[in-house]
């Protein structure tokens, strides 16, 4: 079920009615999981095996790993989970990559490189690395495993958050989960609130601006130079509105139901440096990638050159996670040369350049990157880049709507260095909340693009 | 006595929604198209735009539309220069008089465009204003409306020639449906003009987006069972099957006999459709129903209705950099005819005039 989809606030205000009903832990928690695996079964039943077999991996190799005497045999149960959970996603979401990728080899040594009807299951990306959080701070120690299945299950499939995140830890959901948590009214309108910006910030931005994307990327030999720098600036905001959006939603209606996720994003495009950005984008998985990849690798503790090496190999993974394809392989790694630059010139100048000049040069990288990102193959990223660079002649397009989408994008970040950014939470008591939160329920009734227009991130 | 915080909240609130609400009511025409409450012509016994009244367009191509008699989208009258020895027949095909009426669906409507910009603006500021161009075209319409209504205006109205303006080749084909029937009160149209005659159009629209699919006709339907559903094609390139079908089906000679008889003036075909199209990662340049252009284009001339062919030109113009269809807020190279579209047309038809035998 997509938040966006008008069948999503009649089921929600449902489960709110009846979960805010319970009295007990246990009926809470399973009316919660009942309601989550029929969210996720809203799209397709038949994967929700697919996540019960994570979640009772999970939950039993963590308690066994508990359980163990020795490291060996805790490392055993690790490697268990990591096979099984990665296994999995890597059949689901890379097997035809890696078959595609590799057909001249397979063929070479008499293989068939013949791909399979694969679909990929919505969200396994969120709930792989999520419940593999888990196991892993169980294997160091540094959480206890949960006694209740059904807790643990709820976490792993506690449907605000399983189909595109944020990528909430287990130390920072299960102890939530533990407990009825305390009606607040103050946090319940906090969350509402949140839920309309984002689905604002879905519909009404990022969707009107993937019209224009999609149809320039669609084919950029038609389109000028100017026209070109626009679909580039417009996917920017787009994934923007749309990611962001989806978080909002997901964080204002956990919020709703009583519980806090981390937050997801801290307005990206006032990054000043590469590693600034990825302090403010997708915050949930850089941190992931950080706690569990970088550092595991040995992040900056080795030496110089391991610790470049360490984050091209993180950022590369990385990019490779949002989606089985090389555009994304070589935006995760265009990501690791502007982190390992950065962190070059950082050591040897010992001085950050002006904050116009780090701004700049970051939205450079941050844009260039999306062109790849967004691009369906490399040729036709190769195209965009070129007829950007070369200012090429063609159809001049320039949707007024999607302009305006960008200059909201502008305004807000502006408007969030501000005075202004308290009263953009728009407080209870305020006299602009009502006045605002009427406008944008009847712009999401009036100027919403029509259509099925999924999550962008659903894909990954 | 004085209020609790709990009444204070609430009256701010009611106070502010219906700020809110009067914002959104005040902003609307800028964005939100006219709902107009049809009108049931006595003349041309259809439903059409509400004479007198300006009717607004906004989502591909942003213009106002000034209403005129007999529901014409952008004259305001029925003044124009008369042709003094009365009508031509069909006898004389080459001599169109001076009173042309056009004919089509949205395209030829051109509620898209300023009035300025529509066809029969075009038609007559590259005539100097000596030929009057009637424009009786509507959004959805297609020959048998205009087969019905063609003998009802022709005296009244005191026309020379009639100008279709074809896009999709069925439209034209649907000629052997007249005549249609006359408005009804128990027509959808009446139901639907006793609602735009009510409700402000943002509430109209708020309803539609809310109730129907994005088709805006299909009644919206809520689904709550489980998945898998079924994938729907949503991008279909190529010429539909039901097109296909009706090349093979479509009976020329019955479908422009229909439009023969129903005048005995002079009839002329521009054939417009929309090529080039860009749908997609593609560029359309041909015409997904050519052939069927070909197998009606004789028929027509021997039944002495003259078809003028606008495909080279469009797509001359297209390749010129000069898109004949499509918009900013919509998308260039896709979708009705534009500014510049209506200019090439109206060039195509002045000069047909001045060669009257070919």
């Amino acid at each position: 079920m997509l938040f966006t989809q008008l069948e999503f606030p009649i089921f929600f205000i449902a489960v709110l009615i009846s979960v805010w009903l319970c009295r007990t832990h246990t009926a809470r928690n399973s009316l919660l999981l009942i309601a989550s695996y029929y969210f996720y079964a809203y799209w397709d039943y038949r994967f929700c095996g697919l996540l019960l077999l994570s979640t009772v991996v999970d939950f039993v190799v963590a308690r066994q790993m508990f359980r163990a005497q020795t490291t060996s045999g805790r490392r055993g149960l690790l490697l268990i989970s990591l096979v099984v959970n990665l296994g999995v996603l890597g059949f689901f979401k890379y097997f035809n990559f890696f078959i595609d990728s590799a057909r001249p080899l397979l063929e070479s040594i008499g293989m068939s490189g013949q791909t399979l009807q694969i679909i990929l299951p919505v969200g396994i990306s969120f709930y792989t690395f999520q419940t593999l959080s888990y196991t892993i701070d169980v294997y160091r120690g540094v959480l206890k495993p949960v006694n209740r299945f059904l807790d643990f299950a709820l976490y792993v499939a506690f449907f605000p958050q399983l189909v595109a995140g944020p990528i909430v830890r287990a130390r920072e959901l299960l102890p939530q989960l533990a407990t009825v948590p305390p009606w607040s009214g103050r946090r319940f309108y906090g969350g509402a609130q949140q839920v309309l910006r984002g689905t604002v910030k879905k519909m009404l931005l990022a969707d009107r601006l993937g019209e224009a994307v999609d149809i320039v990327f669609a084919n950029p030999d038609f389109y000028d130079g100017p026209t070109l720098w626009l679909a580039a600036f417009a996917y920017a905001g787009q994934i923007y509105y749309d990611f962001s959006g989806y978080s909002d939603i997901a964080i204002g209606a956990a919020k709703m139901l009583g519980y806090r996720f981390p937050i997801n994003f801290r307005h990206p495009y006032l990054a000043r440096s590469a590693a600034d950005f990825w302090h403010r984008w997708h915050m949930t998985l850089s941190r992931w990638l950080r706690d569990y990849l970088y550092i595991s690798l040995g992040g900056n503790r080795i030496s110089t050159i391991v610790t470049y090496r360490n984050l091209m190999i993180t950022m590369t993974l990385g990019g490779l996670w949002h989606g089985a394809a090389w555009t994304f392989v070589l935006w995760g790694a265009w990501h690791g040369i502007a982190l390992s630059v950065q962190r070059w010139i950082a050591n040897h100048t010992h001085r950050r350049p002006p904050a116009v000049v780090g701004w700049t040069l970051t939205m450079g990288v941050v844009l260039l990157g999306w062109v790849l990102f967004r691009s369906p193959d490399l040729t036709i990223a190769q195209t965009m880049l070129i007829r950007m660079a070369t200012f090429a002649d063609g159809i001049a397009w320039y949707p007024p709507l999607a302009m305006l989408a960008l200059a909201c994008l502008l305004l807000e970040h502006v408007a969030w260095r501000t005075r202004l950014r308290k009263a953009m939470r728009l407080p209870i008591n305020a006299w602009y909340s009502p006045i605002a939160t009427t406008i944008m329920i009847w712009a999401l009734l009036l100027y919403a693009p029509r259509g099925f227009r999924p999550f962008v991130y659903f894909q990954f | 006595m004085k209020s609790t915080p709990v009444q204070s909240l609430v009256t701010t609130w009611l106070i502010g929604a219906i700020t809110g609400t009067l914002l959104i009511a005040l902003t609307s025409p800028l964005f939100v198209r006219s709902y107009a409450p049809l009108h049931a012509d006595a003349v041309r016994r259809v439903w059409t735009l509400p004479p007198g009244q300006t009717y607004r367009w906004r989502s591909e191509g942003y213009a106002n539309t000034s209403i005129g008699p007999h529901g014409m989208p952008g004259r305001t009258s029925l003044d124009g220069p008369k042709n003094p020895a009365g009508p031509k027949t069909a006898a004389g095909p080459g001599e169109w008089g001076t009173r042309l009426a056009l004919w089509g669906d949205s395209q030829a409507e051109g509620v898209c465009v300023a009035d300025q910009q529509k066809l029969f603006a075009r038609i007559e500021a590259q005539t100097d204003d000596k030929i009057a161009v009637l424009p009786l075209a509507r959004s959805g319409e297609d020959a048998a409306d205009w087969v019905t209504q063609i003998p009802l205006v022709e005296q009244p109205f005191q026309i020379d020639a009639h100008v279709l303006l074809i896009v999709d080749l069925p439209d034209l084909a649907s000629a052997v449906n007249a005549p249609v029937p006359p408005p009804s009160t128990s027509d959808i149209s009446a139901a639907n003009s006793a609602i735009a005659a009510r409700l402000p159009a943002f509430i109209i629209q708020a309803a539609r987006h809310l109730l129907t699919e994005s088709d805006d006709t299909t009644r919206r339907k809520l689904r709550f069972g489980i998945g898998p559903v079924a994938e729907t094609s949503a991008n279909q390139l190529t010429t539909s099957p039901a097109i296909e079908q009706q090349r093979d089906e479509i009976d020329w000679q019955s479908a422009l006999r229909a439009l023969r008889q129903s005048t005995d003036r002079p009839i002329v075909i521009l054939y417009a459709p929309k090529v080039p199209q860009i749908i997609g990662n593609q560029m359309v340049p041909s015409d997904p129903t050519a052939e069927s252009f070909a197998a009606m284009k004789p028929i027509a001339e021997s039944l002495n209705v003259r078809v003028i062919d606008a495909r080279p030109a469009l797509l001359k113009s297209a390749f010129a950099g000069d898109w004949p269809h499509g918009f900013q807020n919509g998308q260039i190279g896709a979708g009705h005819l534009n500014a510049c579209g209506n200019n090439l047309l109206a060039s195509l038809l002045v000069d047909a005039m001045k060669q009257p035998n070919k």
